[in-house]
């Protein structure tokens, strides 16, 4: 038999199709160079780093508590999270403890932060590939959620609600109140989206078996959080891992099977319904007693006592002049944000401020595998692609 | 983790050490700076399957400048390892482990672009967050916090 040549190979020329840096679905700035043979992507190079603020750097030059503001500003949708993150590991570092009710409230901020967070990237993801109606009916909960925060700390968005050793405020009646009616009538709102996405035919078409991504390539790519679970492996550091006192929430951890667009999706609406049964736990057991540690030369005196006593008046001259003295030393903080991992590793040369703050963000190493993930799809497909892996720019550039 | 630093004392000998951490942590330092790639395959094969984070921190004042800091994770059983590995000079090269962890692409080409630390054998070492033609490194102790030009302070 003779060789048969492959005689004709039809090549067009490649397209190249910028999205970014300002384009609707990238949900921030960011700029995806797509080469497309046909409607076929071959290759993607992504270029990032338009809302790099030096959040790092600026850290080096402030104390510890005033970091708390740039925390907001690291992953937005969430950005409680952030401020608890940031807050445990400066704790850590210190080697002390929020009090059992500030733990507590901690908890609740975090897992509202969360849904909020789920709403923000399951919503705008179906609205990328055309479900509008979805996004509608959830992100009026994500409403109630920035009602019940900005009676929390005072802010919607801003949050800085924790302070080192402890949390700024107390939830008062009104709040708790708030985020009972939240969660009774939360749940029949997930129904509703599931009612209006699971099991919509058009959402399944476009997302099932679009970007797979096996176990191996998501650990290799360092993907933790929701993404790492749909690819299904059970990793939670609230579970592997707790702290502030996650071991006494009854809650599971979904997994997906492949790794795909879909199970992204489902187990994002699923982390949803657990963080409401952590919710429905944790605002059933507040305990009593003080929000903020009683150290004054770590947390503000009351106010009265500033007022009135000489003591007051000068650990809280000296606090807000010279601020917090940590321990020389290096550690590593990690607690499980809406996106996965986010880490704080902080070096302490002894002084007031931090010599080196790295923030790990989870969002950074899932979209370095972005470029492997879209290769061989279709141009729409990126867009559902990038809406799973809930990318926020802020904390990918920093 | 005993068994980690038992295998590491094993292949590479005086130059591993083991540093306690403040609270807890471990912390390994790498002194050959030549063999990070063989550590970290090392560590991989041993449990270690993620590299959670790479960074580096400046220090001016000492005779190694940079420290390279690759924060690993074991998943079962949850364990985490800090390997520090400290670069002399003021432009270090080092060998890269992309190959090693898909990763570390990225967080290379971070590290490269805030600090000034090049990776050898690097698929894409460009900047990642700063443009194309800035000069200088912004995360380096001597770059100024602010400023309307590009240059450091003397």
């Amino acid at each position: 038999m003779t060789d048969i040549k492959k005689e004709i190979d039809i090549k067009t020329d490649r397209m190249i199709v910028n999205m970014g840096p300002s384009h609707p679905v990238t949900h921030g700035t960011l700029h995806i160079v797509l080469e497309l043979e046909g409607e076929t992507i071959e290759a993607s190079h992504t270029n990032i780093g338009y809302l790099h603020r030096g959040v790092e750097k600026l850290g080096e030059y402030r104390t510890y508590q005033k970091f708390i503001p740039f925390t907001d500003r690291l992953n937005y949708t969430s950005s409680i999270n952030n401020n608890v993150g940031y807050t445990l590991a400066v704790e850590k570092l210190l080697g002390i403890q929020s009090p059992p009710r500030a733990q507590v409230l901690e908890v609740i901020a975090c897992e509202l932060g969360r849904i909020a967070d789920h709403i923000v990237c399951v919503g705008i993801n179906a609205v990328d590939i055309g479900a509008f109606t979805a996004f509608l009916y959830i992100f009026k909960y994500r409403e109630l959620i920035y009602d019940i925060f900005s009676r929390m700390c005072g802010a919607r968005l801003t949050t800085s609600y924790t302070r080192i050793g402890g949390v700024s405020r107390d939830l008062d009646d009104e709040t708790i109140r708030m985020i009972r009616d939240f969660l009774t009538r939360f749940p029949s709102a997930i129904d509703e989206l599931e009612a209006l996405l699971t099991k919509n035919r058009i959402f399944y078409d476009r997302t099932r078996g679009i970007g797979e991504f096996s176990l191996e390539n998501a650990i290799q790519y360092g993907y933790t959080g929701p993404c790492l679970r749909a690819a299904g492996l059970e990793w939670d550091l609230r579970k592997k891992m707790p702290y502030l006192g996650y071991e006494n929430y009854e809650f599971e951890v979904p997994t997906g099977t492949r790794g795909d667009v879909y199970d992204r999706y489902l187990v994002r609406v699923e982390e949803m319904r657990q963080s409401v049964r952590i919710l429905e736990q944790a605002i059933e057991n507040i305990p009593e007693g003080p929000v903020i540690i009683q150290d004054h030369k770590i947390a503000l005196p009351q106010k009265e006592d500033v007022y009135n006593t000489i003591e007051g008046l000068v650990s809280h001259m000296k606090l807000v002049m010279e601020g917090v003295q940590a321990p020389a030393g290096e550690i590593y903080c990690a607690t499980e944000a809406a996106n996965g991992e986010l880490g704080f590793y902080i070096v302490s040369d002894g002084g007031t401020k931090p010599y080196r703050i790295r923030v790990r963000p989870p969002c950074f190493p899932i979209f370095s595998s972005f470029d492997e993930q879209v290769q061989g799809h279709m141009v729409a497909d990126a867009v559902s692609i990038l809406g799973s892996l809930n990318i926020i720019a802020g904390e990918l550039d920093r | 983790m005993k068994q980690t630093i038992g295998l590491l004392t094993k292949y590479f000998g005086d130059s591993v050490a083991v540093e306690p951490g403040l609270r807890g942590e471990t912390f390994i330092k790498l002194k050959d700076e030549s063999r990070i790639r063989e550590a970290m395959e090392l560590l991989r094969d041993n449990g270690f399957s993620m590299l959670i984070d790479l960074t580096a921190v400046h220090y001016p004042k000492r005779e190694h400048e940079f420290e390279l800091i690759y924060n690993m994770l074991a998943m079962e059983p949850l364990l985490r390892l800090i390997v520090k590995l400290p670069l002399k000079g003021e432009k270090p090269e080092v060998e890269s482990v992309s190959s090693v962890f898909k990763t570390a692409n990225w967080y290379e080409r971070e590290v490269y672009d805030m600090f000034g630390v090049r990776f050898k054998n690097h698929p894409n070492l460009k900047r990642i967050l700063m443009w194309e033609n800035y000069e200088g490194h912004p995360l380096r102790k001597e770059f100024p916090l602010e400023g309307d030009n590009l240059h450091c302070y003397d």
